[in-house]
């Protein structure tokens, strides 16, 4: 009982003590921890980075559905393809897309989108601001439009009508960030000026197309499998294969579907054009026939007109001659008139003669009359007496009666012969008058027929004028109408003949078209599938390369981190147990185990390192990655992060610090423990005085000076620190110049790339071959000279190792030349293309071990395999490339089209966008790349490895700091007593700080000569892990950068220095001097 | 005023709460060229006194003067300067530097003052003419106490200051080391200091100081001193 209380309470002790261990040299274990911190911190970090990286887009991609297949038929893909695919095992979500690039002009500027249908399905974009387009004249855009351009949610979008758009503007509505656009590239386009500048989404119906330009799908357990791991790949790899199979039968299908298509109605069109041919030709014979019924009947006018005219001019002639007959017989019966006048007046005055002598007869005969009726009446009395007196009986008179009435007859007779004359005579009279009169009559008859006559003659006269004169009028309308007749035939005639020349026309661009669109259906090419995996696009493999620079990193500092840690813990802590040295031997004296003693020194390394691995962790899980997320997400657009803590990165960091330093501790400390306590508890006999070899060499040694002496000798007597200090400080220096040397070797590569081995400006892809484009931009003034080439894109393998590569089949080496520099890859002197071999750039070569001489086989795109010679390894810093002479090509049964031109400009202002404009309308061209563009891309990519250089200059500043600080204080305590006796001689500080710093100085000066030097090599390491798949790093270190690492490291080491100066300033002589007792 | 004059001399230190008095009131004259022997037990202030004495440690309260100086005033460069152009040290531990030679280590000292002896002929004094090439490590105690003596005579001090210099030497190099300085005393007229709780050698000083409770309780001047050859302990 009481033994175990006894034990219990040594081991308190013990735990006390070493406590209190940590209270005294808390300066040691502040700085044990501080490098476990950045070793563990950096571990775990970076080894943590590259995962963090990987989950937080994969995640991304399997919420926002992305795809893990992506086809593009060169025909377009279809409902059937969808359907045929869907049949296709582990296939899921299998949709076609829409898509569309449009073009939205504004005042002063062009912005080129590519608007993709909006589906929840796949691709899903997420929405960052306001809602999803819901009607057809809605759109979402990107995030960096609204902010580049300054247009709102709200504003709209207008397009040019597209017949494959049932809309032509669009509100937009909100904005989303897509994953299927994870850098800052688009894509081409033949909109604009060649490149898309945004994405935007619309509602499906609001695309009117009849063909899917992509499917997207998802391959089943995908999700599952984190992006760029094996698992994934292969499950991609399988079903890729598998779409690979129904791949040509697909092509086929869609080619003769498409055909079909197109020749039916080529037939639809040939039908309507003959039917419209015929119908124009009817129609103009209709009108020809027209004119000339019109002109016939002009010309029936016009003789009808003729006769007309001839016919009323007989017709007045007539009129006028039978007028001047009818006077004639007027004048001849006015003259007979007058003759009857004339004869009338004389028997007027005959008849007034012969009336008054009538007269007088008459009156003679009334006289007589009137006498004898007087008688008569007296005969009648006498008669009526006599007859009354017969009557009355009286007979007496009847002789006288008889001789009465004798007389009475006698008188009777008598007066009726006057009577009878006098009638005789009144009827002559009567008779004569009524002569007269009737000739009156007739003689006013004949006058009034003679004025009746002249009455009409001049109403004939009248009539037959006006009848001219209207006819004269009329014959002036006819003629009008003639005329005008004539003219319309004219003009009729014009147009008709317009109309023929312009059907003409119609009918031969409508036969030509018909040619053209045979020509066409002739020139369909077969459908072409490309089957894109997630790797294919530029995008999500930039990134991936990312990463996996990342990882490169991630294993490459660490090593330093821990190599660095391991070298100052363990003169860290062998110098505690060296100083400590008595404290073990009294305690080794009292009979205490090494394993108890040593457990102190454990137990304070492995407290250090332990705590420094935890806060290191802690705060290299969250900074770093966030740090690293952060910077690329400049470059590249990236979905929300999710750093996770790693702990068993973190524990196996830690694990790995505990082994370097606690191992490092229970080294020395195992070292020491091997004396006896006697000599434990003496001081340790310091290190002997030596000569150094320098000394055996008079010749310099003498003209050396008394402190460079010391000095010299002093760098020799501490060999291990030297050492160290020498093996720090190179190290930082080489990691600062490893991290300027990456950034200088980086960054221009692209210049050389675009400047240095392509010279040209624009590269252009034709659809055909054009001569007579390529003769105009030859003679453009603006254009230096243009180079054509067949350029496709193939496969080249050796022994096999395999790589895609651009090939590019050249039409004319001399013309190439001028727009591309192909040099040798040692000797940097041009090589000529010939028609041996191919030439092929220096990555490629080094990654498929091409030597000059090697027969490589390419396979181009649709599987033929074709050998060839390598005849040189050039220059080249982006991407692979194969050269191949044309005749080289040709020879191999291969068929040769220009469809690429390069295209450089002449030096000095030209105006570029206009000439690019201008030929992006060419039809021959499908688009166009300027350089000037892609290398802005190729910066931005690159930017994102300054990162690195960042993390490489300041981690291995702060490893420099610590480095220097930890030597100088061990430094500083192992030769306190020499400090205390400098200062005891009179040493002034400065003296003293010489004395000890001069050292440092030196060995800091070695340590950044070596660096340099070791940097230089460093850079290679670093470039060739940094170094993506298809770039070449140009390893190529400014001398700035030397300088300035070096300057980096000096001026650690003088702010160290300085630190230096107050601890020494510090040392107490008296305490420092006290005999050990 | 005596060449050396420690005038009512008082150190505290703090050790956390409490304070250890290490010199009371402590008061004693040393004249130019006079071998003075401090004797007294552990603790006594002896080595206090010699620290003050030499510009190694300050006084609480008190007056030092060394030539008509005033040196318990002096700071920083000023007490510096004082080390290096007036003071030379001896310690029981030699300190010499272990990478330098012997004449290197002697030259460290002259190198920065400004009228050093030669440092062959101060080398030949204490007698290792043949040994000055030799590193601290080849060389005896005894050796390398004569080299830590040069050391601190070839700065041609004032005064020259040995705490306890025989403590870690036998018998006999012990008896070398002190005929050395009181050669040195005697010859070059250098005032000489020597902190020893062996007070049978006292006889050998013009001085005999005696510490205890960190006060100079008893001053003794021996008209006579014996040569350091006539002493037996």
């Amino acid at each position: 009982m009481r033994r175990y209380k006894h034990k219990k309470k040594k081991h308190n002790i013990l735990f006390k003590y070493s406590m209190k261990e940590i209270l005294v040299n808390r300066k040691r274990f502040i700085s044990i921890l501080l490098m476990a911190l950045l070793g563990v911190g950096f571990f775990a970090g970076l080894v943590s980075s590259g995962p963090d990286m990987r989950d937080s887009l994969d995640k991304f991609l399997d919420d926002t559905n992305t795809y893990d297949i992506n086809i593009v038929s060169t025909l377009g893909l279809t409902d059937d393809d969808i359907n045929e695919i869907k049949k296709i095992n582990n296939t899921e979500n299998v949709y076609g897309i829409y898509s569309k690039d449009i073009s939205f002009k504004t005042d002063d500027k062009e912005f080129v989108f590519k608007a993709i249908e909006y589906s929840d399905k796949i691709n899903t974009p997420v929405l960052i601001d306001g809602k999803l387009p819901r009607e057809n004249n809605e759109c979402v855009v990107e995030q960096d439009f609204l902010i580049d351009s300054g247009f709102k949610i709200g504003d709209t979008i207008y397009t040019e009508d597209d017949e494959e758009l049932k809309s032509n503007s669009f509100k937009i509505v909100g904005s989303v960030k897509s994953p299927i656009y994870i850098s800052m590239e688009r894509g081409t386009t033949s909109l604009g000026d060649g490149t898309i500048d945004y994405y935007l989404y619309l509602n499906k119906d609001v695309f009117d197309m009849d063909y899917y330009p992509n499917i997207y799908l998802n391959v089943k357990n995908a999700k599952s499998e984190i992006i760029t791991t094996n698992k994934y790949d292969n499950l991609i790899e399988n079903v890729y294969l598998d779409i690979e199979k129904i791949k040509e039968n697909r092509e086929d299908y869609r080619y003769k579907e498409i055909k079909n298509k197109a020749d039916k109605e080529l037939q639809k069109n040939e039908e309507d054009f003959e039917k419209a041919k015929k119908d124009g030709e009817e129609e103009l014979k209709k009108a020809k026939d027209k004119i000339e019924k019109s002109e016939k009947e002009i010309k029936e006018a016009e003789k009808e007109l003729e006769s007309g005219k001839a016919t009323s001019k007989k017709e007045i002639s007539n009129a006028l001659s039978e007028i001047s007959a009818s006077e004639k017989k007027l004048e001849k019966s006015e003259k007979q008139y007058k003759d009857g006048l004339d004869e009338y007046n004389k028997g007027v005055k005959e008849f007034k003669e012969n009336k008054s002598e009538l007269q007088s007869t008459l009156n003679v005969l009334n006289d007589n009359l009137s006498k004898l009726k007087t008688v008569k009446d007296e005969i009648q009395k006498q008669i009526s007496i006599i007859e009354d007196e017969i009557q009355s009986g009286n007979i007496e008179n009847q002789d006288k009666l008889v001789l009465l009435n004798s007389q009475l007859s006698d008188l009777n007779f008598n007066i009726k012969e006057i009577e009878n004359n006098k009638n005789k005579i009144n009827n002559e009279l009567i008779s004569a008058e009524k002569k007269l009169n009737s000739t009156k009559k007739t003689l006013d008859n004949a006058k009034k027929e003679i004025d009746n006559g002249y009455k009409e003659i001049e109403k004939g006269k009248k009539e037959l004028d006006s009848k001219q004169a209207s006819l004269n009028n009329e014959f002036k309308e006819a003629e009008k109408k003639i005329d005008d007749g004539k003219k319309e035939l004219e003009e009729a005639k014009e147009t008709l003949k317009k109309e023929e020349k312009k059907f003409n026309e119609e009918i031969s661009d409508a036969e030509k078209e018909i040619e053209d669109a045979k020509e066409d259906i002739e020139s369909i090419k077969e459908a072409k599938w490309y089957i894109f995996n997630r790797e294919d696009d530029t995008g999500f493999s930039s990134f991936y390369d990312s990463i996996k620079s990342m990882d490169n990193i991630a294993t490459l500092f660490p090593i330093i981190f821990y190599l660095v840690a391991i070298l100052i813990s363990s003169t860290s802590m062998s110098r505690m147990v060296e100083e400590e040295r008595g404290e073990i031997g009294t305690l080794k004296a009292l009979g205490y185990s090494n394993f108890r003693i040593i457990n102190k020194y454990i137990a304070y390394s492995l407290l250090s390192t332990i705590l420094g691995g935890i806060i290191g962790m802690l705060i290299g899980f969250v900074l770093i990655p966030i740090v690293v997320w952060e910077n690329y997400s400049i470059i590249y657009y990236l979905p929300e992060f999710y750093p996770k803590l790693r702990f068993s990165y973190g524990i196996l960091g830690t694990i790995i610090a505990v082994i370097c330093i606690t191992g490092s501790t229970i080294h020395s400390a195992l070292k020491e423990l091997k004396d006896v306590p006697s000599v434990l508890m003496r001081p340790k006999s310091p290190k002997m005085g030596k000569k150094v070899i320098l000394e055996r060499i008079p010749f310099i040694w003498k003209r050396l000076n008394f402190s460079a002496k010391t000095t010299i000798r002093n760098v020799f007597r501490y060999k291990k620190r030297a050492l160290m200090t020498i093996i720090g400080i190179s190290g930082c220096t080489a990691l600062i110049l490893a991290g300027f040397g990456l950034r200088d070797s980086i960054r221009d590569i692209a210049e050389y790339q675009y400047g240095r081995v392509f010279d040209y400006d624009i590269v252009a892809s034709l659809n055909k071959e054009d001569n007579e484009l390529i003769s105009s931009i030859k003679n453009n003034e603006m254009i230096e000279s243009v180079a054509s080439a067949n350029s496709l894109s193939g496969t080249i393998s050796l022994n096999g190792l395999k790589r895609d590569a651009s090939i590019i089949v050249i039409a004319n080496k001399d013309d190439f030349k001028n727009v591309a520099n192909l040099r040798d890859v040692e000797t940097k002197n041009m090589i000529d293309i010939s028609d041996e071999g191919v030439l092929i750039s220096d990555k490629l070569a080094s990654l498929l071990d091409i030597e000059k001489g090697d027969k490589v086989t390419i396979t181009d795109s649709d599987n033929n395999e074709y050998e060839y010679k390598v005849s040189g390894v050039v220059e080249n810093y982006i991407g692979h490339y194969v050269y191949i002479s044309k005749d080289l090509f040709k020879s191999k049964g291969n068929d040769f089209n220009i469809n690429t031109l390069f295209i450089k400009y002449k030096d000095g202002d030209v105006d570029k966008n206009s000439f690019e404009e201008e030929i992006l309308e060419n039809n021959s061209i499908t688009s166009i790349t300027v350089i000037e563009n892609s290398l802005e891309h190729v910066r931005d990519l690159l930017r994102s490895l300054d990162l690195v250089v960042m993390i490489l200059i300041v981690s291995s500043a702060l490893l420099a700091f610590v480095v220097l600080y930890n030597l100088a204080n061990v430094n500083i305590s192992e030769r306190v007593r020499e400090i205390a006796t400098l200062k005891v001689l009179g040493f002034y500080d400065k003296e003293v700080d010489n004395y000890i710093n001069r050292e440092s100085m030196i060995l800091t000066f070695i340590g950044i000569v070596i660096g340099l030097i070791l940097g230089f090599f460093l850079t290679g390491f670093v470039i060739s892990t940094c170094e993506t798949e298809n770039m070449r790093f140009a390893k190529n270190i400014l001398i700035h950068s030397y300088i300035l690492s070096a300057l980096i490291t000096s001026v650690f080491s003088i702010i160290v220095n300085i630190a230096t100066h107050f601890v020494l300033k510090k040392v107490n002589m008296v305490e420092s001097l006290k005999s050990i007792e | 005023m005596a060449y050396i004059e420690f005038r009512n001399v008082s150190k505290e230190y703090k050790m956390g709460e409490v304070t250890i008095k290490a010199l009371n009131n402590a008061s004693f004259e040393i004249d130019k060229g006079e071998l003075v022997v401090i004797v007294g037990p552990s603790g006594a202030g002896k080595t206090t006194a010699l620290n003050i004495l030499g510009g190694m440690d300050t006084v609480t309260s008190g007056k030092v003067y060394v030539d008509g100086k005033n040196v318990s005033n002096l700071k920083g460069k000023d007490i510096i300067k004082y080390r290096r152009d007036d003071i030379g040290f001896v310690f029981q531990f030699y300190n010499l530097i272990q990478n330098l030679t012997a004449r290197e280590n002697v030259e460290l000292a002259t190198q920065i003052c400004r009228d050093s002896l030669d440092v062959d002929k101060v080398l030949a004094e204490v007698g290792l003419k043949d040994r000055k090439s030799n590193f601290p490590s080849q060389l005896s105690g005894g050796e390398q106490q004569r080299v830590a003596i040069a050391r601190a005579i070839a700065k041609n001090p004032k005064l020259l200051l040995c705490d306890e210099p025989t403590g870690a030497l036998d018998y006999k190099t012990g008896k070398q080391i002190l005929k050395l300085l009181q050669n040195t005393c005697k010859n070059d007229n250098i005032t000489v200091i020597i902190i020893t709780h062996n007070s049978a050698i006292a006889p050998m000083a013009n001085k005999i100081i005696q510490f205890k409770n960190g006060k100079a309780e008893n001053i003794i001047v021996n008209k006579e001193p014996k040569s350091i050859d006539d002493i037996e302990w």
